[in-house]
């Protein structure tokens, strides 16, 4: 689950991206799932091609799929994106130490109905790991295994011995710690490192030795003032627990709104500030654009913002500049990373933060980070100290050891993947199941050939797949009305929920008020940060009016976390249905639980539209208004002088952006009709800000976008990092989660603290409050107060309005008549059994037969 | 000597000369026939190009079309229907005649039984029939789990407009009120009775299923006469806000017509019937709509006038400052010459499209999309201009009546604007005829393209459209198909009458093309 | 003759620089494309930015730029699109494409064009001509990517003739690959066939009404022996410029038709780049079309040069 992180930075989908490629999304996603084959065909039921199989291998299976984007990069250390992940995910290059599979009368679960549920078997592992705790703890103190805990933190895994590279040479121990190292070595400043210690997935010292020898210097956010620090006897400030404070020239400050000072004084120069020791100050700047902070540097800092009365800061505000460095000792690998050799077939796993059971499984089926030796090193390349690699980026870079090997690669244009015949799985007897319709059993992987092909526009797809040419074609909006009941029609929920942000950044809202060319007598800004404006807001959109409106495959989204995430993996129980859940919704919507029956039926009753509660607090959103000075009402008629204008921002104009906002529009003006606000709440479009509107969106410069997350769909909990956590805080930054308390009843007692702790806490981190050591990670905790906890994060984030969730995403896509799925319902887990379970009706050369025997035009 | 000589001649004493003729005034030959002006040559010649008239007049109804069509469309750009999107062209009156236009009839095919009997739910209980005909009815043998099973589909034709059907809407309560109050005038039917989602096998996706089913995929349960058993509600303690308005055929009063939400009711709604209970009229799209639920008559013309306002601007700088630089060019000639002709190498170095994203990229925010894009089409685009003048100025600043002219003292700025441009005045002119189309032509690729997007600015463009109709090609090419044939027509005409120009204009060029 | 060529060429150059280096400034002028925070590639891209001189004055990065396109042929690393990969090996990989397709439509349309423009221009004002010139007009006012849907509608998808998309592969001679290049081919083609009819059938019916002709008929020579031997080497003599014209100037034209059939080409590079910002490549992109672009009207020039030597310079009043 730690893979939560990855998947989230990864996949921020912003509107401007989804209307576009709503139909790449599904189509990469949905793939991934829905894609499967075997091997040599055991097909009972088609027992006389049996022995022609065997002695003719000319039966392809051949599963051709469609992308908008292609991989570029799928180096495991450094691959970034979703569509960067194809060739491990969906072509299977790569195969972790242990998978997922369905439960059947092969790989049975305990009280579980074939096909309901999934199993873990071992592959590039020979068995299950053993839990070393006890032993590692007393061998290896340097790897800081905590006193009390005797298990969850050591594990050695006995390795595969039969796995091998395409090529035959063998894979062993020696293998998964040189990847490591690589994927760690400080200088090549991998973009995959921090999965394995950012998260949940933390391995014990992997930090210490990735950020070896650097200081890591980070926002201090004005916690500590000049008085706080402590001068060391070199003369400079270090904080009481001896961190190294520095003033952050170029380095994004929450302060600036996640800009630089060096961009500022760069942008505004003598107008804004006092330039005069600017210069040296920059001389003095560090490669990472600190200048430490000592007396002498403070004073040369401070009148650069005291000295101008157009900037106008006083020397209380300075802190604000001030950043925090983490010094990293110089560090060698061995003896600080807790992945070792401890066999010529077995790695031992250590790991900082405790992690057993499903979790622990499935991050060591998704993390997968070992490199072929040569070629790594063959790719690596420095110029002036910066480490490039082409390791993984054509196929004479690519060494696979999974079911399938790169056999074509075409930058921007196509990929092919093809049976690999030294995989150790295709005679191991570990990949067969039982179809449970049928009662035969096959074996898993029978596509032979998997071919990936860019095609940028839906209605070529469209085309291309309609004469069988492609495997699957995700829906457009218009092709609903065709194809909506038709039987080859799979939907398929999906994690992300679009919201949209709402601007509740106050200081920036008011420096743009102040700006020269705003005309405070036409306009307000301030009125959207009041928290009654906000309320009403959220009460004023039928969410699945919107997504009927906008996104036909998609539905009203209510709660910051989807309708899809999964808190208990094996009974697949679904957080959105729990309690707890509903609650968070009824008290966003501002709904009275006790005028219903039940919780259920209050939630049931919740459409984001009600008119009612929204005139009140639109008038109350009024009356506060005018009484902080935000608006004015000089005529006495009740009706606000100034039109709040809400800046929606988008990256570049598209018909999803104008749909968007005329519907923002529409319903606004139908719900303030009546109030003060009446026809005056407008949200205009912003000029197309390209990338850069994540910043604007960041430092409050622009005021709303639709946008959305996801993360593992079965970690519900690993997504409050994204609202309270400000490393991952993209969307409203200027929310400080330190700074709001929370207090829950855990087991009786109440415990109050941050929400950014809770969360911390929730996600397997040990926090301490007064003394006292709180984590309520996975297996730390009882589901039930997870829950409660999660609830109550996700009511405070609510809470804030920064968040008004519109779309609950989902997919519906055509699956060619050539294959089939092993099961039709969908399954959290195991999704439709992805390319392992997917079955042909057809082989090429019958399916090519068939589209020709229909005028070479299907009928679905 | 010659000093000698010049020193005589300056002495000549005045009383010497003496006028030759002084009793009759000196004049030109009178002209026998009637003098016929050079703009009036050019347009008799031009009267008698049959293709270039022809375009002309293609070019004044496109003209007017772009002019009047906003005007005469019940829509005006800003009606965008959120339902009604990338819908064919219908009008109500014409669609009953049933002569198969203008009846909003799309084609599915791929229609197996299920969808057939959504369908016929849909007339049963509207009372509009999207079904217009079967156009082909297939089976095919297909493998599933390796078995052979048939495959029926039927191709149909529909109404697209009433294929909607039901919607769910939620209302404020007077809206609610409303709506009952307009149909109590009308006697239209908005409002359809509610049905609970447990009824119906716990879909909610569909408002379409009013009767009962087998399954979740909407499988109906027919009674013994083949029709659907309603699964309307009758559940009051659901009802969201009394109904008193007209009720549906079969219902004894029992059904509810809506369901409690927080602070407002949802309603099943006739999404064919509230259109027009919303606009006043019934759905009437003379060229369909686009993906944005614009009418696509009015957009078109919204787009053309922004396309050819913007081709005329651009022909019209060009051809300011390309005459200008041309005529000092070409007038001056030499190292004058060589020197500016590298500047207009450099720019004309530049590609186009560089040019365009370059000052999008920079003055799109700060000056707009326009004036930017303005900016790209005259940072180059006076080039050929100037290199056209250039020639003409080549041509004529060696003939006799320039010579007669400089004689006489005339200065180079005389020289250059009153004797030789008005000559070189047809050709410049031919030129501009020519680059209107180029510029429409470029501007709807770059449209097209998403480079740029005026839609902010101008509503609309021919190539935002394009690009718009192309996305729903396979299931709507009604909105690929106008505004491509509109620009075509244009683009074909305005080359028309810009050759029939240079021909009247240069009759010695005559079917000669540079 | 060669001092001309010497002079053209030297002058291209220059302007070719200039014109590099006003791009350059231009798009480094531009905001860079924005950095996460906390990103560790982040801190990759700086270091390679101040490698490159970004924090230096605007002059002094472009020499360090042109320095390492001389020394190294090194246009930069890609910091977005192809994260960490070398722009100039992107670059090549996808330059086959384009010229193979520009070649071909070249190909196709020299013959038909000049072939239709003598045909029309011997049947003159008849039916043929009259025909002939129409459809011209309308091809070359349609635009392009209104056939290029036509083309893969019909011939792709009703007829089953070509198929969707230009194969992938590398194998650029092959049959295969050729077939699957044609709908492309096609719809570059048409506007360039239109354009060589009009022009060869504008220059025929001129040379053909010329003295030189009617001395030709009269010292007792066929229509058809006049034709071939004088009036179309003297039209040829104008269209044959063109046609490196032409060359040149689709194979920047054909932006949209790339990248409805997905060739892997030069275009949808340079949109992927504009896209994504992606400095290096939007650089290494916008040289290539500006050299192109100067490269076409250079050998017009000379090949103008050669044949028209009054057309050379202009000469003081």
């Amino acid at each position: 689950m730690k893979k939560t992180i990855a998947l989230l930075l990864a996949i921020v989908l912003i509107v401007s991206m989804f209307a576009a490629c709503s139909n790449t999304d599904e189509n990469t996603e949905d793939n991934a799932n829905n894609t499967v084959v075997d091997n040599n065909e055991t097909d009972d039921t088609t027992g006389n091609t049996d022995d022609s199989d065997a002695a003719n291998t000319e039966v392809t299976y051949t599963y051709e799929d469609s992308v908008v984007t292609m991989a570029t990069n799928w180096n495991p250390h450094t691959y970034q994106t979703q569509d960067d992940g194809y060739p491990s995910d969906t072509g299977r290059i790569a195969i972790g130490l242990y998978d997922l599979v369905f439960n059947d009368e092969l790989h049975p679960v305990e009280g579980k109905d074939p096909f309901t549920g999934y199993k873990v078997i071992p592959e590039m592992a020979a068995s299950d790991p053993v839990d070393v705790t006890e032993q590692v703890k007393a061998e290896h103190p340097e790897f800081g295994i905590p006193e009390s805990a005797t298990s969850g933190y050591a594990y050695t895994i006995d390795l595969n011995p039969n796995a091998t590279w395409e090529d035959g040479t063998p894979i062993n121990a020696d293998t998964y710690v040189y990847s490591m190292k690589q994927l760690l070595n400080p200088d090549l400043l991998n973009y995959r490192a921090s999965d394995y210690y950012a998260g949940q997935f933390c391995i014990a010292g992997a930090e210490a030795y990735a950020n070896a020898g650097n200081t890591a210097w980070a926002d201090s956010l004005g916690a500590y003032a000049v008085a706080d620090l402590v001068k060391g006897e070199d003369g400079y400030y270090y904080t009481a627990d001896g961190k190294s404070v520095g003033i952050g020239l170029d380095i994004a400050l929450d302060w600036l709104g996640g800009d630089t000072m060096v961009n500022y004084v760069e942008g505004y120069g003598a107008d804004y500030f006092d330039v005069t020791n600017w210069e040296t100050l920059v001389g003095m700047m560090n490669e990472k654009g600190v200048v430490l902070l000592n007396d002498e540097t403070l004073a040369l800092f401070t009148p650069v913002t005291t000295g101008n009365e157009a900037w106008g800061e006083t020397e209380a505000d300075l802190p604000n500049y001030f950043v925090i460095g983490t010094d990293y000792p110089e560090v060698e690998y061995d003896g600080t990373v807790g992945l070792y050799k401890s066999g010529d077939y077995q790695i031992t796993l250590v790991l900082g933060k405790a992690l057993a059971g499903f979790n622990l499984y499935y991050n060591l089926v998704m993390n997968k980070w070992i490199v072929y030796e040569p070629y790594y090193e063959a790719c690596l390349t420095e110029t002036n100290g910066v480490w490039s690699s082409t390791y993984c980026t054509s196929v004479e870079t690519t060494m696979s050891y999974g079911p399938y090997k790169m056999t074509e690669y075409q930058t921007d244009k196509f990929m092919k993947f093809e049976k690999n015949e030294n995989w150790y799985g295709w005679t191991d007897g570990q990949h067969q199941y039982v179809d449970p319709t049928d009662g035969q059993t096959y074996d898993m992987y029978q596509t032979d050939v998997i071919e990936c092909e860019v095609v940028a526009e839906a209605a070529t797809q469209k085309l291309m797949f309609l004469k069988g040419e492609l495997m699957t074609y995700g829906l457009q909006a218009d092709d609903f009305a065709t194809y909506r009941n038709s039987d080859y029609v799979y939907f398929t929920p999906n994690e992300t929920i679009f919201f949209l942000i709402l601007n509740g950044y106050k200081d920036a809202i008011d420096g743009r008020e102040a700006a020269a060319d705003f005309d405070t007598s036409a306009y307000d800004l301030q009125t959207m940060t009041l928290l009654s404006f906000r309320k009403a807001v959220a009460v004023t959109y039928d969410k699945e009016l919107f997504a009927s409106t906008v996104s036909p495959a998609r539905s009203g989204g209510y709660g910051i976390i989807g309708n899809a995430y999964v808190y208990d993996v094996d009974t697949g129980a679904l957080y959105r249905d729990t309690d707890q859940a509903k609650q968070a919704l009824c008290d966003f919507y501002s709904v009275d639980v006790s005028a219903y029956a039940s919780l259920d039926e209050a939630v049931d009753s919740i459409t984001g539209y009600d008119p009612e509660t929204a005139k009140e607090l639109y008038t109350e959103a009024f009356n506060e208004a005018i009484e902080a000075g935000y608006i004015t009402d000089a005529d006495g008629d009740g009706i606000s002088d100034q039109t709040v204008q809400i800046e929606y921002c988008i990256s570049s104009d598209s018909d999803f952006m104008t749909q968007t906002i005329d519907y923002l529009n529409e319903k606004m003006a139908e719900v303030t009709e009546g109030t003060p606000f009446e026809g005056k709440v407008v949200f205009t479009k912003s000029a197309p800000y390209g990338n850069d509107w994540s910043d604007k969106i960041k430092a409050g410069l622009s005021d709303t976008v639709l946008a959305g997350w996801s993360g593992s769909v079965l970690d519900p909990f690993g997504l409050t990092d994204l609202y309270v956590n400000p490393s991952y805080q993209y969307d409203a930054a200027w929310f400080n989660a330190s700074t709001v308390n929370m207090t829950l009843a855990i087991d009786g007692t109440d415990v109050t603290m941050n929400l950014k702790q809770w969360s911390d806490a929730l996600n397997g981190t040990t926090v301490s409050v007064d003394g006292v050591e709180y984590n309520f990670g996975d297996g730390m905790a009882d589901v039930d107060t997870r829950l409660n906890i999660l609830a109550a994060i996700e009511t405070q984030v609510l809470g804030t309005y920064n968040y008004i969730p519109m779309l609950q995403d989902a997919g519906a896509e055509l699956l060619t008549q050539k294959a089939y799925y092993v099961i039709e319902e969908y399954n959290p887990i195991m999704g439709r059994g992805g390319i392992q379970y997917l079955r042909y009706n057809y082989d090429d050369a019958a399916w090519a037969d068939y589209v020709a025997e229909n005028g070479g035009e299907l009928q679905y | 000597m010659s000093m000698q000589n010049d020193v005589k001649f300056e002495k000549i004493p005045a009383e010497k000369f003496a006028f030759v003729q002084l009793d009759t005034n000196i004049h030109d030959k009178k002209l026998e026939t009637k003098s016929r002006g050079y703009l009036a040559d050019a347009f008799l010649r031009f009267k008698k190009n049959k293709s270039s008239l022809i375009a002309a007049v293609i070019i004044i109804f496109l003209l007017l079309f772009a002019l009047i069509s906003p005007m005469v469309s019940p829509y005006t750009i800003n009606d965008k229907d959120p339902v009604y999107t990338s819908y064919p062209p219908y009008v109500p009156a014409i669609a009953e005649l049933g002569w198969g236009i203008f009846d909003g009839a799309t084609t599915h095919a791929s229609q197996n039984d299920l969808a057939m009997s959504a369908w016929k739910g849909i007339a049963v209980e509207t009372g509009m029939n999207p079904v217009l005909g079967i156009v082909n009815v297939n089976t095919t043998y297909v493998m599933y789990r390796g078995q052979q099973k048939a495959n029926n589909t039927y191709t149909i034709e529909t109404n697209r407009y009433f294929e909607t059907g039901i919607v769910y809407r939620v209302f404020k309560y007077s809206e609610f009120e409303a709506i009952q109050q307009w149909q109590n005038e009308t006697g239209i039917q908005v409002i359809y009775p509610y049905v609970e989602s447990k009824d119906i096998c716990d879909i909610t996706d569909n408002p379409n299923i009013w009767y009962q089913v087998s399954d979740s995929k909407g499988t109906p349960v027919l009674d013994e006469n083949g029709d659907f058993i309603p699964a309307y509600s009758q559940n009051t303690a659901l009802e969201g806000a009394p109904y008193d308005s007209i009720r549906i055929e079969g219902d004894d009063g029992s059904y509810i017509y809506s369901a409690k939400k927080s602070g407002a009711v949802q309603c099943r709604v006739s999404y064919y019937n509230y259109y027009i209970y919303q606009n006043g009229m019934e759905p009437t799209y003379l060229f369909g709509t686009n993906s944005l639920g614009q009418d696509l008559f009015s957009a078109i013309g919204i787009g053309a006038r922004f396309s050819i306002i913007f081709a005329i601007l651009v022909s019209a700088i060009n051809l300011t400052i390309g005459a200008i630089y041309g005529a000092i060019q070409g007038y001056y000639g030499g190292r004058v010459d060589l020197a500016m002709d590298r500047v207009s190498d450099i720019l004309s170095g530049m590609p186009f499209i560089v040019c365009t994203t370059l000052f999008q990229l920079h003055l799109g925010q700060k000056v707009g999309v326009v004036p930017a894009f303005l900016f790209a089409f005259v940072l180059t685009g006076w080039i050929g201009m100037a290199a056209l003048t250039r020639k003409q100025f080549y041509r004529f600043k060696g003939q006799e009546f320039v010579l007669a002219a400089r004689t006489l003292g005339a200065s180079d700025r005389r020289l250059m604007f009153k004797h030789i441009f008005p000559n070189a005045l047809g050709t410049i002119i031919t030129s501009c005829a020519l680059i209107i189309p180029s510029v429409i032509s470029s501007e709807t690729q770059l449209t097209y393209l998403g480079i740029i997007n005026l839609q902010e600015f101008a509503g609309t463009s021919i190539g935002t459209l394009m690009s718009q109709g192309q996305v729903s090609m396979t299931t709507a090419p009604h909105g690929m198909f106008f505004p491509s044939i509109f620009v075509s027509l244009l683009l074909i005409s305005f080359n028309l009458f810009g050759n029939g120009l240079r021909d009247a204009f240069n009759p010695s060029t005559r079917g000669v093309d540079d | 003759m060669a001092k001309y060529v010497v002079q053209r060429v030297l002058l291209m150059l220059i302007t070719l620089l200039i014109i590099t280096c006003i791009c350059f400034v231009l798009i480094r002028m531009l905001p860079p494309a924005e950095l996460p925070l906390n990103d560790i590639h982040t801190q990759v891209i700086e270091a390679r930015r101040e490698a490159q001189g970004y924090n230096e004055p605007y002059m002094v990065q472009f020499g360090i730029f042109l320095k390492n396109i001389f020394t190294k042929w090194d246009w930069g690393i890609s910091d977005k699109l192809y994260f960490g990969q070398d722009v100039a090996s992107i670059f090549a990989e996808k330059l086959p494409a384009t010229i193979f397709v520009n070649l071909y439509s070249i190909l196709l349309s020299i013959p038909l064009g000049i072939a239709l423009g003598i045909f029309a221009a011997l049947k003159k004002n008849t039916w043929v001509d009259y025909s002939i010139s129409t459809l011209t007009m309308v091809v070359i006012s349609v635009p392009s990517f209104v056939f290029a849907f036509l083309i893969q509608y019909f011939l792709s998808y009703k007829l089953g003739w070509f198929p969707f998309l230009m194969k992938a592969g590398k194998d650029y001679l092959s049959w295969s690959m050729f077939v699957s290049m044609l709908p492309t081919v096609m719809s570059l083609s048409f506007g360039v066939i239109a354009s060589f009819t009009r022009t060869t059938r504008a220059e025929l019916t001129e040379v053909l009404t010329s003295e030189f002709m009617l001395l030709a008929r009269t010292k007792g020579l066929t229509k058809a022996q006049a034709t071939v031997r004088h009036a179309l080497k003297n039209c040829m003599v104008v269209v044959l410029p063109a046609i490196f014209g032409e060359f040149i100037g689709i194979m920047s034209g054909s932006l949209v038709i790339e990248k409805i059939f997905a060739v892997p080409g030069v275009g949808g590079l340079y949109l992927n780049a504009i896209n994504a910002r992606d400095y290096p490549i939007f650089i290494m992109v916008s040289c290539f079309y500006t050299a192109v672009s100067l490269l076409a009207s250079i050998v017009i020039d000379i090949s103008y040069g050669f044949i028209d030597p009054r057309i050379r310079m202009g000469s003081k009043k």
